[in-house]
């Protein structure tokens, strides 16, 4: 399967990255017009151990709302979604066994939509495909970290030398 | 941001507060401490594996669910409440957990340092004193914010602590009674002289304030209290409250990061399990069984292969 890399993490081509709201969700569209969500590789590392997953009980979902929530590290973050439909499906296996998703995050889809209108969908801003635009996004957010050791050895690796690394510094 | 210093709030008021203000997505430092002791539930715990709701009600012990992560801690008077709600797409708001706690614990650390006491950060989110945890952490996204709830411990009811907390055997209680008390420190214990809350609050003021700017001083506004009150109705609901959490089939309780306390159900009765680091140092058979568990010592604490690993010695 195709796929971008950025240091140790893959982003598979045959799904859309959901940059949203600060999401880092997928979703891979099936042939039978459902769409399923998942989280992507950057969040996996840098959340740690996934220890507990609760999707909220709503039928209908709204592009940009959450459909849930999941704790890793004492911390609670949101799961949003890209597209707006109806809930059709939810990985009890997943929910389950959270950890599933750190071994394996895109095998391990989360919530199934039925979109009410995924072609309009899909032409958000915030839904990316392009190999490029998935790895700009993610060095822009490894660049936001504190650590910097995977954005200096990507770029080392890209063009010989580290760039502008302190964009982004607190007052 | 604002900076809400107050020196004392209603135990519910101390919750609800930061969860009005991260949903309204007003960015604050709130600092405070509860006029009395409650039980405060992390997102994923669940009250009902997780707290002995009867002894609380017969000791007056309040018992509360938050919206952020983090393990069951016991809240006191001695304990100074610190909470950061700060706008989640600010340049200065790290992405991953790891790196958002390393940030805005860091003026704690320095908080101490000024005290005297040399603590330091270890991930993911300790902050110890020679080993030893001296503030618990959680956090989480509340509205279009990220919340970090943090305390300075200036003292510390051990006893209270294990006994609110469910418990499958004495032996866990005590076990874990014991576990506290070893990897948990206060100031009274670190220093000869604890100072004042005022001080505190002021030293934290500080010290957040060197990393995040100056801070605008405020009471409690008001839109911020009426979303306290209709929060109320949300989190006092018995859907709520009686979320099971995280279900597993061993009962375990995170002293530290790698250190657990942990009663499991094998076919050779029920185990006590003890870990420090991530790995086992210590297991007995609760019934007094005398079984040999001496394989199990240095393995992972991973209460799933424990249970298949016992399995696999069977009963004999």
């Amino acid at each position: 399967m195709r796929s971008v890399s950025v240091g140790k993490m893959k982003f598979p081509l045959d799904r859309r990255y959901y940059k949203g709201r600060g999401a880092h969700v997928w979703l891979f569209a099936d042939k039978d017009g459902t769409v399923k969500l998942g989280m992507d590789s950057f969040l996996t590392e840098n959340a740690g151990f996934l220890n507990y997953i609760q999707l909220d009980k709503k039928s209908a979902v709204r592009k940009g709302s959450s459909v849930g929530s999941f704790e890793s590290a004492k911390f609670v973050s949101r799961i949003y979604s890209p597209v707006s439909g109806k809930v059709v499906g939810v990985n009890q296996d997943i929910l389950k066994n959270p950890r599933k998703i750190n071994r394996d995050p895109y095998k391990s889809w989360i919530i199934s939509i039925k979109p009410d209108n995924l072609k309009k969908d899909m032409l958000s801003k915030d839904l990316l495909g392009d190999p490029e635009a998935i790895k700009d996004w993610i060095i822009e957010e490894l660049k936001k970290s504190e650590s910097m050791t995977e954005t200096v050895d990507y770029l080392k690796k890209a063009d010989g030398g580290p760039r502008n690394r302190n964009k982004c510094r607190g007052k | 941001m604002l900076l809400i210093d107050i020196p004392e709030m209603e135990w519910d008021e101390t919750q609800l507060v930061y969860h009005a203000l991260g949903r309204l997505g007003v960015e604050a430092l709130v600092l405070t401490r509860s006029r009395s002791p409650y039980v405060c539930v992390g997102f994923s715990g669940g009250i009902p594996s997780e707290v002995d709701a009867g002894l609380c009600a017969r000791e007056g012990i309040s018992i509360f669910r938050r919206e952020i992560g983090g393990g069951t801690v016991l809240i006191e008077r001695e304990q100074l409440l610190i909470q950061l709600v700060i706008k989640r797409d600010r340049d200065d708001v790290p992405a991953g957990q790891h790196n958002f706690f390393k940030r805005f614990l860091k003026p704690l650390v320095e908080v101490y340092s000024d005290i005297g006491i040399d603590a330091e950060f270890r991930p993911i989110n300790d902050l110890l004193v020679r080993g030893r945890k001296i503030s618990g952490t959680g956090g989480g996204e509340v509205g279009s914010c990220n919340v970090l709830a943090t305390n300075i411990l200036l003292d510390f009811n051990f006893d209270r602590m294990a006994s609110v907390l469910l418990c499958p055997s004495e032996n866990f209680r005590k076990a874990l009674r014991d576990g506290l008390e070893n990897n948990m420190t206060t100031v009274k214990r670190e220093i000869p002289s604890v100072p004042s809350y005022q001080l505190l609050r002021k030293l934290v003021a500080k010290r957040y304030e060197a990393l995040l700017g100056r801070m605008e001083r405020s009471p409690l506004p008001g839109p911020v209290k009426n979303e306290m009150k209709a929060l109320r109705k949300e989190f006092f609901s018995e859907k709520w409250l009686s979320d099971k959490g995280v279900r597993k089939e061993w009962r375990e309780v995170k002293l530290r990061e790698g250190s657990f306390i942990a009663q499991l159900p094998t076919p050779r009765g029920e185990l006590l399990v003890k870990s420090s680091g991530g790995k086992i140092i210590s297991a007995e058979s609760v019934e007094g069984a005398r079984w040999n568990w001496q394989s199990l010592m240095g393995k992972d604490f991973d209460g799933e292969q424990i249970i298949n690993i016992v399995s696999r010695m069977g009963r004999h």
